[in-house]
């Protein structure tokens, strides 16, 4: 892949919420290994629609993110948007719901989407209030860690 | 009229911040219930603060909200500072100002594109409507990354400032971002236009029911960072006699407290700023108000949503004079000023949902003892639910979903952001 082509790597989460900030807890320790130069990693926190323009302009958006299962607390489930069904799709949101599909369904038909965009999905112990992920995945974090960036290398 | 039966229950309403419902009972033609019930949790900030250190309560606060969050920031400062004696330096006071229309312009931009013109533009949400009106959704992701970047560059962080502090600063921005942010915002001006035109081509419905509004008043400029309390009925108050003029009080139908003044309910927010400040809006925001029809004294809250959009219009406009006066001036690396003495302090900031109040007690080591913060959504709950009251009646005829709208859009058009106050309108209709 060119050395032109931006990879973004975006941690999205709520780090109130213990694991479900583990998509923050994650970027913030990739952002400290060496990188190319067209490897962009942000903290995109609860960003909503604001996710649109971090993505703008990427050839690959690798999204880091809390998620509900398919494994056990700590497996990682590295996937495409386009290999799974969003059972919420026809929700109406609140801006507390802009989730991570939604925001790529509006950044499509703004034509903003990435031309490719994987999704780091590791799989969550707990939801309650704590600042640190839960023992569960903290026991993992260096596999955690090792599948972020191998997802992130073949995004290269 | 007397065979009409009309059953709404909405639980949680969409497109609003935070959760609320709305049920609305009517039968053979008489309207028995009509509640606007606000479900939210409470949030404890006000008692998470006691104990802690003057230097910390304003990023404490600041999570009550990631949407007014620099207001929050600011009105938490102004309250201790007030508190403790510390006169903050006049480019500190040019600073916040030029922070606090960035989140302005941000709020508005949100509320009013994403959350009230999906109504007007018969779409759910913004993801049909990205595909529906592409370029409105492209507009709205623009100026909302111009004011998120203003607010980044002045506070530190697009969200939960970081550089604010008691007395000051932590950090500055370089003559070179503020060059080029003022510059992006003087471009913007084409965004603003365009604005204005989607907003002129919009349907908004004809209410009214006269009330009373409260806003912050200024003789320097259009209140929103510094001023006394105004109102409509009852003129000008000092800050330090909010209690006054809120009144809060505990309604069994809602977990947020309802408030009053002069009246049963009065009405806070862009609204009120207009109607109380007119005169001070920018001659640009004056032509687009007399465009879009909006002139004081309003009484139809529908319109709360064009105000937001003058004011919009105004923000952009008084960034720009702001960044030339900080230019001009020069921008200095000032320490913050920092005193610590026992004493109580208001700080009161008109922030985009209307006015907010921060209140403080510190004994003379700094440490906080008390705090009590009202929020502008609490003032507003009592106006929308006698507003709900007298609508109902008047569009109770039409067809169900028609009402069901009509009602969603009166709540949306106060921007309410429950979260802060405690979000969801979910509108059940029972026809018997």
């Amino acid at each position: 892949m060119s050395d032109q082509h931006q990879v973004v790597v975006v941690g999205v989460g709520n780090e109130l919420l213990q694991d479900e900030g583990v998509g923050l807890h994650v970027v913030r320790a990739l952002v400290r290994d060496e990188w190319p130069a067209n490897v962009r990693i942000v903290d995109g926190g609860t960003g909503g629609y604001d996710l649109v323009e971090h993505m703008a302009g990427a050839h690959h958006l690798v999204l880091v993110d809390a998620l509900a299962g398919p494994g056990a607390p700590g497996d990682v489930v590295v996937f495409r948007p386009e290999d799974v069904v969003d059972r919420n799709a026809d929700m109406e949101e609140s801006l507390h719901e802009a989730r991570p599909l939604e925001v790529l369904r509006v950044a499509e038909a703004l034509g903003a989407r990435p031309p490719h965009v994987t999704v780091v999905g590791i799989v969550v112990a707990s939801l309650e209030p704590a600042l640190t992920v839960s023992p569960a995945l903290s026991a993992r974090w260096d596999t955690i860690l090792d599948a972020a960036r191998a997802a992130i290398r073949a995004a290269l | 009229m007397s065979e009409i039966n009309v059953n709404i229950n909405v639980h949680y309403l969409t497109r609003v911040e935070g959760h609320g419902n709305l049920v609305i009972n009517v039968e053979k033609g008489t309207v028995e219930r009509c509640e606007w019930q606000v479900v939210e949790a409470p949030r404890f900030f006000e008692a998470m603060v006691v104990g802690r250190e003057f230097h910390e309560l304003s990023y404490i606060t600041s999570r009550i909200c990631g949407i007014c969050s620099i207001g929050h920031t600011l009105a938490s400062l102004k309250a201790t500072e007030a508190a403790l004696g510390i006169e903050i330096t006049p480019q500190t006071r040019l600073l916040r100002r030029i922070l606090v229309q960035g989140e302005n312009v941000q709020s508005h931009v949100l509320h009013t594109y994403f959350l009230a013109a999906p109504d007007f533009l018969g779409v759910k949400s913004v993801v049909p409507l990205a595909s529906s009106h592409p370029d409105v959704v492209k507009r709205a992701l623009r100026m909302k990354k111009l004011a998120n970047d203003l607010c980044d560059i002045f506070g530190g962080r697009t969200v939960h400032p970081n550089s604010t502090t008691v007395g000051g600063f932590t950090k500055f921005p370089t003559e070179e971002e503020v060059v080029a942010i003022r510059q992006r915002y003087i471009d913007a001006r084409d965004d603003v236009v365009e604005t204005m035109k989607l907003f002129k081509s919009l349907q908004i419905p004809a209410f009214e029911r006269e009330t009373e509004f409260i806003a912050l008043t200024s003789d320097e400029e259009y209140a929103i960072y510094d001023g006394d309390i105004a109102s409509t009925d009852t003129g000008r108050h000092p800050v330090e006699d909010y209690l006054k003029m809120t009144n809060e009080w505990v309604h069994p139908r809602s977990t947020a407290k309802y408030a009053k003044a002069n009246r049963d309910s009065f009405f806070v927010g862009a609204l009120a700023r207009f109607n109380l400040n007119y005169d001070k809006l920018t001659p640009f925001a004056k032509e687009v108000a007399e465009t879009l029809g909006l002139k004081p004294t309003c009484h139809n809250p529908y319109m709360n949503n064009v105000a937001q959009v003058i004011e919009t219009v105004h923000g952009i406009d008084e960034v720009v004079r702001l960044t030339t006066e900080l230019l001009e001036n020069g921008i200095r690396h000032e320490d913050p000023v920092r005193k610590i003495q026992a004493g109580r302090g208001v700080g009161a900031v008109d922030v985009p949902r209307g006015i907010l109040y921060h209140d403080y007690t510190y004994n003379d080591a700094g440490i906080c003892e008390k705090a009590n913060c009202i929020i502008p959504t609490n003032q507003n709950h009592a106006n929308i639910q006698l507003d709900l009251e007298k609508l109902v009646p008047e569009i109770m005829t039409r067809p169900e979903k028609e009402i069901e709208l009509m009602c969603e859009m009166l709540v949306r058009a106060y921007d309410p952001c429950i979260s802060c106050s405690t979000h969801l309108l979910n509108v059940e209709f029972i026809r018997r």
